[in-house]
C-alpha cells in the first residue's frame, strides 16, 4: 500500500523539482548582469591575469553578444585601449575608429577614443616605388553600416523562397501520383508544407556544409546529441501511452466467440508442451526469470586526483553468476474453448516470486551478508495459473479434420503481447510510468537544447 | 557563428525526423494495404470456387424445385452483379446475398424429398459446406487486415499521406440487414 502511494506521487515530485529548479533558475537569469557584461568583466580578468591575447579574443567573442551601440563601442575602446599598451598600434587605431563610429554622440567614450587615437604615432606610409602610379585611397567601408546592416534580402527571404518551391513542386507530384483528384487537395496542401518545412529545416547545415568547412563546436554536438535523445524519448513516451491505450480499452473476449484480430483472453494456462524448472529450487513454471547473484571482494584501481596517483581500494558487491529468462507455449482454457498460446515476442508480469539464500528458500534476503553468499531470485509463472493474454487470435484449419486450430501469437501490427498473472492495473500503470518518466525526460531535454541555444559557448565554458 | 551552426544541427535533426515520421508512414500503408489486398484476393480465390459451382447447383435443383424459380433467376442477376462489380463495396453485397440465397437452396432438401435423394445434389451440398466454411475464415482474416488498415489510414500523419494519394476505404464483411432481422419462430 505504502509503495503504491509512493509510486503514484513519483510524478508529482518529479513535477515539483523540475518547476523549482526551473523557476530558480528564471530567478538567477532576471537577477544576473546581461551575458555581454559578464563576459566583459572575464575578459578583464583575463587581462589582469597576464593572458593579453586571450583577454582579446573573449572582447571579440563578446561584441556578437553586445545588445546596443553603446555596449558595442565601450567594447571597441578596451580593445583599443589593450591593443595600444600591446604596442599593436595599427590594430589600435583600426579599433578606436571603430569606436568612433558608434558611440553614441557626445559621449565620454568619443572623447577618450579621440584622445587615444592622437596618442598613437603616425603609422608609416608605405614605401613608393620609383616608377610607379601610387594607389587610389579607397575608403574603407563604414563600421557601422556594416554593423547594423540595412534591410535586405537575408537567409529568411532565402529559406521563404526555397519553401515555397518545394510545397509547389510536393504538391504538383501528390496532384500527379492521386491522379489530379479535388477532394485530396486540402490533405496534399498539409502533407507539402509538411514537408517542405522538413526539408527548410534541413537546408541551413546542408549550406553550412557546402560554403565552408563546417567546424562543429561542442555546444553543437551536444545540442544535436539532445535534440536526438529528446525526440527519441517523446517517440517512446508516445508509443508506451498508445500501447498503454490498447490495453486498456481492448474488451474481454471469449474464446468461442473470438474473431481473428487483438483481443484479450482470460483463463487457465495449462501445461501441453513441456514445463521449465528453476536450477535453484526446482520450481516448475510456464515463465521463469531467475537471477543468481554472488557476494564477492574486489580490489579495483583508481585514480586519485588529489595525490595524482593511481590507488587500490577494495569494493564488496553483488555480482550476477547466473541469469535465465525463457518461457513455452501453453494451452488457454477459459472456460468456452482452448487456444494455443505463442509465447515468442512476449511480454510476461509474472506474480509468483520465490527467493533462496545460499540455495535455501527464504521469505525476504537479509541485510547483511558474508562473502561468498548465493542469493537467487525466481519470478515465474506455475502451470495453471489464471493469466491474462492481450494478443492477436487467429484459427486455422487442422490437416486432415474438420476442426479448427485456435491460436494466439504477438501481434505484429500492433507491436504488442502481454501475457500477465495477477492485476491488470499492474501492467496499465507500467506503461502509464513508463511513458510519463521518457514524456519528463524529452521535454527536459529540449529544454536543454534551447538552453543552449540562448547561451552560445556555454558547453565550452563548462568544459573549460 | 558558433550559435548559426548550433542551430542548423537542431533545425536539420528536427527535419529529418519529419521526413522519416512521413516516409515511415507511407511505408507500413503500403505493407497495410498489400496485406489486406493479398486477403481479398483469398476470399476472391473462395468465391470464385463457389461461382464455378452454382450453374451445376441450379441446373440440377431446377428440375425438382419449379415453385423457387424466383429464387434461381435471382442468383443469375446477383451473378452478373458480383462479376461486373465495379467496386469491392458493391461486389461484397452481392456476394453476402448469393450466401444468403444458397443457404435457402441447401434447406431445399428437406422441403422436396426427390432433390434429397438425389447424388449430385448430396455432392453438390457437400462441396458447397466446404467452400462456404472456408470463405467465412478467409473473411475474418481479410476484415482483420482490412481494419488495420482503415484505422491506421486514420491516425496522423498517416491520414495526410493516405488522403493525400489513395483516400480509400477497404470495406468489411458485415452481416446483411436480411440477417440482422430477428426470426420469427411459432409453435
Amino acid at each position: 500500500m505504502l509503495s503504491e502511494a509512493m509510486r503514484a506521487s513519483v510524478p508529482a515530485v518529479i513535477v515539483m523539482v523540475v518547476a523549482c529548479a526551473v523557476s530558480s533558475y528564471a530567478q538567477r537569469q532576471a537577477s544576473a548582469p546581461p551575458k555581454w557584461k559578464q563576459e566583459f568583466q572575464r575578459a578583464r580578468q583575463v587581462w589582469d591575469n597576464g593572458e593579453s591575447d586571450r583577454a582579446l579574443r573573449i572582447l571579440e567573442k563578446t561584441l556578437v553578444l553586445a545588445p546596443d551601440n553603446t555596449a558595442r563601442a565601450q567594447i571597441a575602446f578596451r580593445y583599443a585601449d589593450w591593443s595600444h599598451q600591446l604596442g599593436r598600434y595599427s590594430t589600435a587605431r583600426q579599433w578606436y575608429q571603430k569606436c568612433l563610429d558608434v558611440a553614441p554622440e557626445g559621449s565620454d567614450l568619443i572623447r577618450r577614443a579621440t584622445a587615444g587615437l592622437k596618442s598613437l604615432p603616425p603609422p608609416a606610409p608605405a614605401p613608393a616605388l620609383p616608377g610607379t602610379v601610387p594607389p587610389v585611397a579607397v575608403t574603407p567601408p563604414h563600421w557601422r553600416q556594416v554593423r547594423e546592416p540595412a534591410p535586405e534580402r537575408g537567409p529568411v527571404y532565402a529559406a521563404a523562397v526555397v519553401m515555397l518551391v518545394m510545397l509547389f513542386g510536393f504538391l504538383l507530384v501528390l496532384r500527379w501520383a492521386s491522379g489530379w483528384r479535388k477532394e485530396a487537395f486540402f490533405a496534399q496542401v498539409l502533407l507539402s508544407a509538411l514537408l517542405a518545412g522538413a526539408g527548410t529545416m534541413m537546408l541551413p547545415l546542408a549550406w553550412l556544409a557546402l560554403v565552408q568547412e563546417l567546424n562543429i563546436q561542442p555546444d553543437g554536438w551536444m545540442a544535436g546529441a539532445l535534440t536526438l535523445g529528446s525526440v527519441g524519448c517523446l517517440a517512446f513516451a508516445a508509443r508506451s501511452w498508445q500501447q498503454g491505450q490498447l490495453l486498456r480499452s481492448t474488451p474481454l473476449t471469449r474464446l468461442r466467440s473470438a474473431s481473428h484480430g487483438f483481443l484479450k483472453v482470460r483463463g487457465v494456462a495449462e501445461p501441453a508442451f513441456g514445463l521449465l524448472n528453476s536450477r535453484v529450487g526446482d520450481i516448475p513454471a510456464l515463465y521463469l526469470h531467475e537471477v543468481s547473484e554472488r557476494y564477492v571482494r574486489r580490489t579495483e584501481s583508481y585514480y586519485d586526483s588529489q595525490s595524482k596517483r593511481w590507488k587500490t581500494r577494495t569494493v564488496y558487491r553483488w555480482e550476477t553468476i547466473y541469469s535465465f529468462v525463457q518461457g513455452v507455449n501453453f494451452i488457454m482454457d477459459d472456460g468456452t474453448g482452448k487456444a494455443i498460446v505463442e509465447v515468442q515476442g512476449a511480454e510476461f508480469h509474472p506474480q509468483h516470486v520465490a527467493l533462496f539464500y545460499n540455495y535455501t528458500p527464504v521469505r525476504s534476503f537479509p541485510w547483511f551478508a558474508s562473502v561468498g553468499d548465493v542469493r537467487t531470485r525466481v519470478s515465474y509463472i506455475p502451470p495453471n495459473a489464471t493469466v491474462t493474454v492481450w494478443a492477436r487470435y487467429y484459427e486455422h484449419d487442422l490437416p486432415g479434420t474438420t476442426r479448427d486450430e485456435m491460436r494466439l501469437q504477438y501481434d505484429r501490427f500492433h507491436r504488442c503481447m502481454v501475457v500477465l498473472e495477477g492485476q491488470e492495473s499492474k501492467v496499465y500503470s507500467s506503461r502509464t510510468g513508463t511513458g510519463l518518466a521518457l514524456a519528463v525526460m524529452g521535454v527536459l531535454m529540449a529544454l536543454g537544447v534551447l538552453f543552449i541555444l540562448l547561451n552560445p559557448g556555454i558547453v565550452a565554458t563548462f568544459a573549460e | 557563428m558558433g550559435t548559426v551552426s548550433t542551430l542548423a544541427i537542431v533545425l536539420f535533426i528536427v527535419g529529418g525526423v519529419l521526413v522519416i515520421w512521413v516516409i515511415a508512414a507511407y511505408n507500413t500503408l503500403v505493407n497495410l494495404r498489400g496485406q489486406a489486398q493479398r486477403a481479398w484476393a483469398n476470399v476472391d480465390v473462395a468465391l470464385k470456387q463457389r461461382w464455378d459451382l452454382i450453374p451445376n447447383l441450379v441446373e440440377t435443383v431446377k428440375g425438382y424445385a419449379q415453385h423457387e424459380k424466383q429464387v434461381l433467376d435471382r442468383i443469375a442477376e446477383l451473378r452478373a452483379v458480383a462479376l461486373g462489380a465495379k467496386d469491392r463495396k458493391q461486389r461484397i453485397q452481392a456476394e453476402q446475398e448469393v450466401t444468403r440465397l444458397l443457404g435457402n437452396i441447401i434447406v431445399w432438401g428437406e422441403n422436396y424429398p426427390a432433390l434429397k435423394a438425389n447424388e449430385n445434389f448430396l455432392h453438390l451440398q457437400r462441396t458447397l459446406a466446404d467452400i462456404e466454411e472456408q470463405i467465412a475464415d478467409r473473411r475474418e482474416l481479410y476484415n482483420e487486415a482490412a481494419t488495420n488498415y482503415n484505422v491506421y489510414q486514420k491516425t496522423f500523419p498517416a491520414v495526410l499521406v493516405a488522403q493525400s494519394v489513395w483516400a480509400e476505404e477497404m470495406p468489411l464483411f458485415e452481416a446483411a440487414p436480411q440477417e440482422r432481422e430477428v426470426p420469427k419462430v411459432q409453435f
